[in-house]
């Protein structure tokens, strides 16, 4: 057992705890909020699901690592298989499988989460301590040119050459090894995700964290004392072995915007907004095949973004528009996204190291649901709708323009049928893109606002401190608080937020 | 895994097009369902599958991956079987409904007196494609399903490696 962090895998008789505070989930707002309130002098508890793997644990292996560090094995979805929802399950939650990317909330998003949602006290100068000790935390810097490999390069030359805006990305890496398996784990520890962050300094303070235990259910929510229910798992995560209960005055929940709706549905806490208005921020990924050897599968995946098209102000959205950014994936996960079988897919394989991919980021607006369902697993609704599609197809033009610009021999949308581009005459060809459900291989990394915020109980679940509405000492402190796309990258702001809504707890 | 969709998949819509086969098959006899789907060989020691739901998944491993996965297809097909065995039972029970469900695909929807085991390649690979591309949304989700599952498992074994000129797993490198 590492200090502060225990393992009760197997564990079939655990005992019960008590804390001032209890947080369900080790990722970027529960870790935060955990640092905040023991530094505070809380005694504090953390629930985490998964288990805790750092180093060579992290075996940069597909099977293994899916299994391990996803939930549902990187199988969750929406009900109509649409869109791949990919979320966390171990310690340091989702910053130990992203891509690293750091996007603060822009002034734009702010300004209409004020105006949309009343939330009169989230400006600027408000956040502004609150961000830059997020982005201190990340330890956030620009990639280098050096970091930058074929495939980003190759995004750049064409953004360049049809002279549109990008830039190369903020990220949270220090001593990255360019090993290139960012997507499920680090295993030379480079990230500055929470589990090398947040988690070792709320330890310091005091907090405690505990492994392979999922909370199914918060009781007490008006009560003075919480009890929160919690099956111990065994050691894949896979079988409840035994349940123990954390009684706290307050309880935070902090596990996702699919999860933390999912506790607090169960809990039957909240009101008639928790589970809805879920966003889910649908990625449409594109392949380009070269001639040359790229090679994407080495550096940092996703080092450079097409910001032209993005709007960080949108009167009616906020963050509106697309942006295209680079991105790659060890074998496995690449062949899962392709849309070919038998020999032709054996033949895209074989271009594997030809490739370069790229993810059609489009802000979308809440269309989504969390409810539960007939085992441990929620059902998630989404609609996609047709306003979505047609950025995505806009996306997608841009992005072939792009590769054509750089070089590429073909690009590939890789729905069921296929779309390619060989020339800009065959641009066109993009207009028959359907996305019907369970054709094209979307996915969703920044689910966000299931239990939004809102100055009025009519419009949200949670009031601007975070607090469920109509408990006492409830909180929510995760992308689920978010009544629109915070960013393109879900990262920073939930580290903000948790850092400001839990410094108003403490305070 | 990436196994998308199966934890999702409705049960009902799954149970209905079970007892839409199983309507059939009865419709034709019990002589008539053994001649369809034959007699499997022995897969081994299996924790949930049968033998012909091994061989049901070998045979989806080569039509989704090619002949080249022939070395392969136990392995992936074991795997699933030991996935299965940490899923929830409705799940299970889920899939080994779409297991038979593929099977009887081509008698059922192709107007052949054939399982799928019972095909060669390009005729598997047609109709495997033939779901992919189906206007009915469960039959995309099945197809979507295995083509996650499989492709994921056997392109994260290293003698699949060489030929996609992935070196594998890094050990320590420098910049970038």
């Amino acid at each position: 057992m590492t200090e502060g962090i225990e393992s009760l895998a197997g564990v079939r008789s655990p005992a019960d705890r008590s804390a001032d505070v209890c947080i369900i989930g080790s990722g970027c707002g529960g870790a935060t909020a955990a640092r905040v309130l023991a530094e505070a002098g809380k005694d504090v508890v953390v629930l985490e699901e998964g288990s805790d793997r750092t180093g060579m644990e992290l075996t940069q292996r597909d099977g293994e690592m899916y299994d391990q560090l996803y939930m549902d094995r990187g199988g969750r979805s929406t009900e109509d298989l649409s869109i791949s929802v990919l979320t966390a399950r171990v310690l340091g939650g989702g910053g130990v499988i992203n891509a690293s990317d750091v996007v603060p909330i822009p002034a734009g998003v702010l300004a209409h989460w004020r105006r949309a949602f009343d939330l009169a006290d989230l400006t600027d100068a408000t956040l502004a301590p609150f961000a830059a000790a997020a982005l201190a935390d990340l330890h956030a810097n620009e990639v280098t040119e050096a970091q930058m490999n074929r495939a980003n390069r190759l995004l750049q030359e064409g953004t360049e050459r049809l002279g549109w805006a990008g830039a190369r990305m903020h990220h949270n890496r220090v001593g990255c090894q360019g090993m290139g398996t960012c997507l499920i784990g680090c295993p030379v520890n480079a990230k500055k995700n929470p589990r090398f962050v947040a988690i070792p300094a709320a330890i310091e303070a005091g907090a405690r964290f505990l492994t392979r235990a999922r909370a199914v259910r918060v009781e007490g929510a008006r009560a003075d004392t919480k009890t929160v229910t919690v099956k111990t798992l065994d050691a894949r995560g896979y079988h409840e072995t035994g349940e123990l209960r954390v009684r706290a005055p307050i309880v935070i929940v902090a596990c996702n915007a699919v999860a933390s709706a999912q506790l607090l549905l169960q809990s039957g806490i909240g009101n008639e907004h928790v589970g809805q208005h879920l966003i889910l921020q649908p990625q449409l990924p594109l392949v380009a095949s070269f001639d040359e050897p790229v090679n994407a599968f080495r550096g940092i995946p996703q080092a450079y973004a097409v910001t032209e098209f993005e709007e960080e102000d949108h009167p009616e959205h906020g963050l509106w528009g697309f942006r295209i950014e680079a991105i790659m994936g060890t074998p496995g996960i690449v062949s899962t996204l392709l849309p070919y079988i038998g020999s032709e897919s054996a033949t895209m394989m074989g271009r594997y190291d030809r490739i370069a991919a790229s993810l059609l980021l489009a802000p979308d607006e809440p269309s989504g649901s969390v409810r539960l369902g007939p085992s441990t697993r929620p059902i998630i609704a989404y609609e996609h709708r047709e306003e979505h599609k047609r950025r995505l197809r806009a996306a997608a033009r841009a992005a072939a323009r792009i590769y054509l610009a750089a070089g590429a021999r073909e690009v590939l949308v890789p729905s069921v049928p296929p779309v390619t581009v060989r020339s800009t005459r065959d641009l066109h060809h993009l207009d028959a893109l359907e996305m019907r459900p369970a054709t094209t291989p979307m996915v969703s990394a920044h689910q966000q606002g299931t239990v939004r915020m809102s100055s009025s109980a009519s419009r949200g679940a949670v009031d601007p401190d975070g607090l469920v509405w109509g408990t006492r000492g409830v909180y929510v402190m995760d992308a689920s608080i978010f009544p629109s796309s915070a960013s393109s990258h879900t990262m920073t702001p939930i580290l903000t937020m948790a850092r400001y809504l839990a410094s108003k707890l403490a305070a | 895994m990436a196994t998308e969709g199966f934890a999702v998949i409705r049960r009902r819509r799954f149970l209905k097009w079970g007892l839409g086969a199983g309507g059939a098959i009865l419709g034709a006899g019990a002589a008539g369902y053994g001649s369809l789907i034959g007699l499997a060989p022995s897969a081994g020691p299996l924790r949930i599958l049968s033998d012909r739901e091994h061989r049901t998944l070998r045979n989806l491993v080569t039509t989704i991956c090619g002949p080249i996965a022939m070395r392969e297809r136990h392995d992936v097909a074991d795997a699933f079987d030991g996935w299965l065995a940490d899923e929830p039972a409705n799940i299970v029970s889920d899939l080994q409904g779409a297991l038979l469900w593929m099977e009887l695909g081509p008698a059922l929807y192709d107007h052949r007196w054939e399982s799928f085991s019972g095909l060669d390649q390009a005729a598997r690979e047609a109709h495997f494609r033939s779901w992919m591309e189906s206007d009915d949304l469960v039959r995309r989700q099945v197809a979507t399903a295995f083509r996650k599952f499989v492709n994921l498992v056997f392109h994260d074994t290293p003698s699949t490696w060489a030929r996609i000129h992935y070196p594998g797993p890094a050990t320590g490198l420098r910049g970038s």
